[in-house]
């Protein structure tokens, strides 16, 4: 017997060995550089080669003299290659006779420690600038605070404005440039207000002017993509508000409040919705606009309601099988869900399971932010409360990268500043700033 | 066959008259020589020798000791005689012989009615012949036969010459001696001629019961018919199995007797040394109890086998072994060869019973080492308040974890709840022997605040404090509306302070959030549980004798009942009509908890003795289910107010996940799934998990330890 068996184990390593196949692979590009181009010839890979070897292949396949530490990444049917090509294969139940189409891009470079701006407080939100069209360089951001507070950054991370808006924790930050020297803020506050800013700058010093106010809790702020000055929230009390901040309605209602209070000249205007939208059944957490008629939120109900804001009514919903949504970005009509599990769900609105497309797992607490990276439609970031920032890439099952803090700490808000930094920020009132180098 | 009865008639009157002629000569000539005997028969003889001719052959026979009579001489087999009449081949075929060939009758018995008529006619001695069909030939009867018949058909010997010999036995005859009379046949006593009065009373009973309609009597037809019946009914051997299993009934199958083991090496006369027993390891088995030793003897050596005495037990031994055989019952067990997944009940799986906590979403970090002792959730959901044995009271916002405001007390915190109406904003905590209501200012803005400050305003204008000092007895609870200025309303918010005469230990609000039920610590008095009402600020005194040192109490959710657990029993009271209602045995010997099912119909008890109970108001005093999941006391259980779940804490520093679909229609009963044990706490000073609570609105449930922390699991 004994005999016998070593003669299968024989057999067993023979097998093994024979089990260093080779693929027959074609290379493929999307990089629109033609230094980068490989010929499209079929070669013969061994199964076992991994991403660095790859790599390797591809620096010797081309004759250019192209920087020795470009990294790529590598494609087989869209998803992205980790371990060696066998594993990929048998996950996708490829067979070995076909020939395997390679696509090899730019990979993303690591995002590299910048700077690191200490607060007192802990940060609750970060926004960088609004802007309409996509931007290469980092711009201005916000940083808002559990004590109220809400602080101004400028592109080289220096506090242009601080100040405490609001006696509660700010919720949410939308601001934007209106000209050369004037933004406008808004802020949304725990203690059921709303502040509408307007922030000039004088004499290298910013004033600010409160000019409306809106006594309603929100947890999530937006502008109209269409339309600057309507602005869109949702909070506890589960309604969609729509408001209209153009000057008209300003004055309208600033009018209103100097007749009542003669004495107290105050120009704030107290505004009204202009439609209340209901369909959520508990609170909400966050909303984003998928387009320019429609709105997606998420909160405790369970659901990702979508909400056509022409009709002002509730279109559809997906359920979510019993998570409770806290946080949501989007990217054409795919909407990626962080939740309370740990796990960050992609979702296609457009079909009617309640099934996620994909699920990233990768995090080890409450997930608290989720963003899309705003030049690219692959790479986002999420952050969570077991102290750690993830680069993702939809086509990748494991996270790219990495941003860890401080061990013991809860992120509550990250944030691209454009697509070349990464800000974080959480219990510990650390600002992080994370460099990514341009790939292009 | 007709034919052969006529025949047989004829022949026996013939036999009748026969003895007329003989007898005389017998009784005549009484003969006493066997030479006279042999005389007579020769007489005989010759006088008939006349009248037949062909009867040497059958005197040949009479001589042989063996009767060719019997022999058969043809063989047709054994098949009836009527067989082949009818046979097409013709009269006279009896049938085929051994070598197959066929027997045909004999002429003499071929003959038909006709002929046998001539015969008589002309032959006056045609009834000496007789038909022998067995043997296919015709008998011819001598004198000699027809006289011993006689003889035998009167009572006498068959032969003459066996009258006289006295060795025979002759049966008494009654005519010779007519003094003997035989006991029971022969003597007939009067009662036999005359009706039983008896038999007429009962015969006049049955008379009488069928004329009344008391005794029914089956008329002749119905007997028939019933008998048809049954005769009718046809066995179906295939209806059954077990009539087809049938196996007649046997005598138990014998047991062989247990085999006595095969001697071992140690049971040689001359053992291998290592089974021999130096002196420690005898006096070690001596001190053993003899069925634990490992011989039940002592192994020896000897040089050889005549050497060897007598074993001094063999008698002892084999007495006892035969007393074993004789008294032990032996039983032949039938083996069931089950499969252990058999066994477990048919259970969901808990991936289908999702949603359920599972992990540790969120720690709430601020304890530190402090051991939490309770937790409670606000109704909105959003907050979230804890108290540890130092005295904090912390508020935390569910969602960041954040620490929203902090309170300090002096010495433990026992007990923190939150009013559970939405629009009552107090949390209460029991601290010591007071109770705060405190209406946390940090946790609400400003217009939320106003309704509850407005309703303490009411409440306390509806309070009439006590002025009554002269009373010795001390009132069991003290209340008081603290003002604006008060130390404890700037510091810690409190609005109501309740100071009672014992320390308290447990505070639960009824689900309105205007009564409120407290209970003091471990002391056996009528105050130990107290119910007040915030509205009215009064308190109430439920029971007027204690009923054991109470463990736990809670309102039920929906119905106007109030349950009180003492070690071992659970009493539901109506607070209406102020009475008991129910009582219930836990089954366990200390209750540490009780939680009311939202819908109120369940409730479940956990206790110190690591036990988990589910009741069902519905189904009598006794557990429906009784589970034992943990390895240490339970200190707590816990609800779900809108998901199927509930939860247990224990000292083992583990939380156990159930689920428990209780259904709308009562008949069927609830499903509980052990679905998720969260391990996650320490165990500190033998405490583990102190508290647990489910969040209202979502499957979530937050724990506290005695680790001091604090996690929220989803």
């Amino acid at each position: 017997m004994p005999k016998h068996e070593e003669s299968q184990e024989d057999t067993k390593m023979e097998e093994e060995e024979e089990k260093v196949e080779f693929v027959q692979c074609r290379f493929k590009t999307n990089i629109k550089n033609e230094d980068y181009h490989v010929e499209e010839d079929i070669i013969d890979i061994s199964s076992q080669t991994t991403r660095k070897m790859l790599t390797k292949m591809i620096h010797s396949l081309l004759d250019n003299d192209i920087p020795k530490k470009t990294k790529f990444e590598f494609l087989i049917n869209g998803r992205m290659l980790r371990g060696t090509i066998a594993e990929m294969m048998k996950l996708m139940n490829l067979s070995n006779d076909e020939i395997v189409e390679i696509t090899y891009t730019f990979a993303m470079h690591k995002p590299k420690e910048d700077e690191k701006i200490e607060n007192d407080e802990w940060i609750k939100v970060i926004k960088s600038i609004f802007v309409f069209e996509e931007r290469k360089k980092p711009g201005a951001f916000a940083a808002g605070f559990f004590d109220g507070t809400v602080k101004l950054y400028d592109e080289e991370g220096e506090v242009v404005y601080n100040k405490q808006l609001h006696e509660d924790v700010v919720n949410d930050i939308i601001f934007q440039k209106e000209s050369k020297d004037n933004w406008s803020l808004i802020t949304a506050g725990e203690d059921a207000e709303i502040g509408f800013h307007k922030l000039s700058r004088e004499d290298g010093e910013i004033k600010d002017r409160r000019i409306a106010t809106i006594l309603q809790q929100a947890n999530a702020l937006s502008f109209c993509p269409t339309n600057s000055e309507m602005i869109t929230l949702a909070g506890n009390d589960t309604l969609l508000k729509i408001y209209d901040s153009s000057a008209d309605v300003l004055a309208k209602y600033q009018e209103k409040e100097t007749t009542s209070h003669k004495r107290t000249k105050t120009t704030v205007a107290y505004l009204k919705p202009v439609a209340k939208i209901g369909g959520n059944s508990h609170p909400v957490n966050c909303l984003k606009w998928i387009n320019n008629s429609e709105i997606v939120t998420g909160g405790y109900d369970h659901a990702l309601r979508i909400f056509n804001v022409d009709r002002e009514e509730l279109a559809s919903s997906i359920f979510t099988n019993n998570k409770a949504i806290t946080c949501i970005d989007s990217v054409k009509d795919n909407v990626l869900v962080g939740c309370e599990d740990h796990a960050v769900r992609l979702w296609d609105i457009r079909s009617n399971s309640t099934d996620p497309v994909k699920v990233f797992k990768g995090h080890n607490g409450w997930v608290s932010s989720v963003q899309m990276n705003p030049s690219s439609d692959y790479h986002f970031i999420s952050s969570a409360y077991d102290s750690r920032t993830l680069v993702w890439d939809f086509r990748c099952d494991e996270p790219l990268y990495k941003i860890g803090l401080s061990p013991a700490e809860k992120i509550f808000a990250s944030s691209w500043n454009s697509s070349s930094s990464i800000i974080s920020g959480g219990d510990t009132g650390m600002l992080q700033v994370h460099k990514v180098k341009s790939t292009d | 066959m007709p034919k052969n009865t006529t025949k047989k008639k004829t022949k026996k009157e013939e036999i009748q008259q026969e003895p007329e002629e003989v007898a005389p000569e017998q009784d005549g000539a009484p003969v006493e020589d066997p030479k006279s005997v042999e005389k007579t028969r020769k007489s005989r003889k010759r006088n008939r020798e006349e009248q037949d001719k062909p009867r040497e052959p059958l005197d040949i026979g009479y001589n042989s000791a063996d009767s060719d009579d019997e022999e058969v001489l043809i063989r047709t087999g054994n098949i009836p005689d009527n067989w082949y009449d009818d046979y097409a081949e013709g009269d006279g075929l009896v049938g085929y012989d051994v070598k197959g060939e066929k027997v045909q009758k004999a002429p003499e018995l071929q003959r038909d009615e006709l002929d046998e008529f001539l015969r008589r006619q002309n032959d006056p001695n045609w009834w000496r012949e007789l038909n022998d069909k067995l043997n296919n030939k015709n008998v011819k009867l001598s004198k000699e036969d027809v006289e011993m018949i006689e003889r035998i058909r009167s009572g006498r010997f068959a032969f003459a010459e066996d009258d006289n010999d006295d060795l025979l036995y002759r049966p008494p005859e009654n005519d010779d001696n007519p003094e003997f009379m035989h006991a029971m046949s022969d003597f007939n006593p009067k009662r036999r001629y005359v009706r039983s009065l008896h038999e007429r009373k009962r015969v006049n009973r049955y008379l009488q019961a069928i004329r009344r309609g008391w005794l029914k009597v089956r008329t002749r037809e119905e007997i028939l018919q019933e008998y048809k019946k049954k005769n009718e009914q046809v066995w179906d051997i295939w209806k059954d199995e077990s009539i087809t299993a049938f196996r007649p009934r046997r005598l138990p199958k014998q047991i062989d007797a247990p085999k006595k083991d095969p001697p071992a090496h140690a049971e040689s006369y001359n053992p291998p040394k290592e089974y021999l027993l130096d002196e420690k390891e005898k006096e070690e088995q001596d001190e053993l109890e003899p069925e634990e030793r490992l011989y039940n003897f002592e192994p020896q050596i000897f040089d050889s086998l005549r050497k060897v005495p007598l074993y001094n037990n063999l008698i002892k031994e084999t007495f006892e072994r035969c007393l074993d055989l004789y008294i032990c019952p032996r039983v032949q067990r039938k083996k069931i060869n089950i499969a252990a997944s058999q066994l477990i009940p048919d259970m969901p799986n808990p991936s289908e019973l999702k949603p359920f906590p599972s992990k540790v979403s969120i720690e709430y970090k601020g304890h530190d080492e402090a051991k939490v002792r309770s937790l409670t959730v606000s109704p909105c959901g959003k907050y979230l308040a804890s108290g540890d044995d130092q005295g904090n009271v912390f508020l935390w916002d569910v969602k960041t974890g954040r620490i929203r405001h902090k309170y300090k007390f002096e010495g433990i915190v026992d007990c923190v709840r939150f009013n559970p109406n939405k629009s009552v904003l107090i949390l209460s905590v029991v601290n010591h022997n007071h109770v705060y209501m405190i209406m946390p200012q940090k946790l609400y803005t400003r217009d939320e605040r106003k309704d509850t400050e407005n309703l303490i305003k009411e409440f306390k204008n509806n309070f009439i404090p006590s002025v009554d000092t002269s009373s010795t007895k001390k009132p069991p609870c003290k209340w008081e509306f603290l003002e604006q200025s008060d130390k404890d309303f700037v510091e810690r918010d409190v609005r109501v302070k309740l100071e009672f005469e014992y320390i308290i230990k447990k505070i639960d609000w009824h689900s309105k959030g205007d009564y409120f039920a407290t209970l003091a610590d471990n002391i056996q008095t009528s105050t130990q549980v107290l119910i007040h009402s915030l509205s009215k600020a009064q308190t109430q005194k439920p029971f007027s004798k204690s009923k054991g040192i109470i463990e736990t109490i809670s309102f039920h959710p929906v119905r106007p009942l109030f349950f009180v657990c003492n070690d071992q029993q659970v009493f539901c009271y109506n607070l209406q009509k102020q009475v008991l209602i129910r009582k219930f045995h836990s089954g366990a010997r200390m209750v540490s908890s009780i939680a009311l099912h939202p819908k109120g119909d369940n409730f479940v008890i956990g206790s110190y003795d690591k036990k988990l109970m589910w009741f069902d108001l519905e189904m009598g005093n006794t557990p429906y289910k009784k589970m034992k999941y943990h390895s240490k006391a339970i200190r707590n259980v816990s609800f779900s107010g809108i998901y199927p779940l509930f939860a247990s804490a224990s000292d083992d520093g583990s939380l156990n996940v159930f689920h428990s679909q209780v259904y709308e229609d009562s008949a069927m009963n609830p499903l509980i799934v052990p679905v998720k044990i969260l391990r996650g706490h320490g165990v500190r000073d033998k405490l583990g998990v102190l508290d647990c609570v489910f969040h209202p609105d979502q499957p979530w449930l937050f724990s506290a330890g005695a680790d001091g922390r604090l996690l929220l699991w989803v």
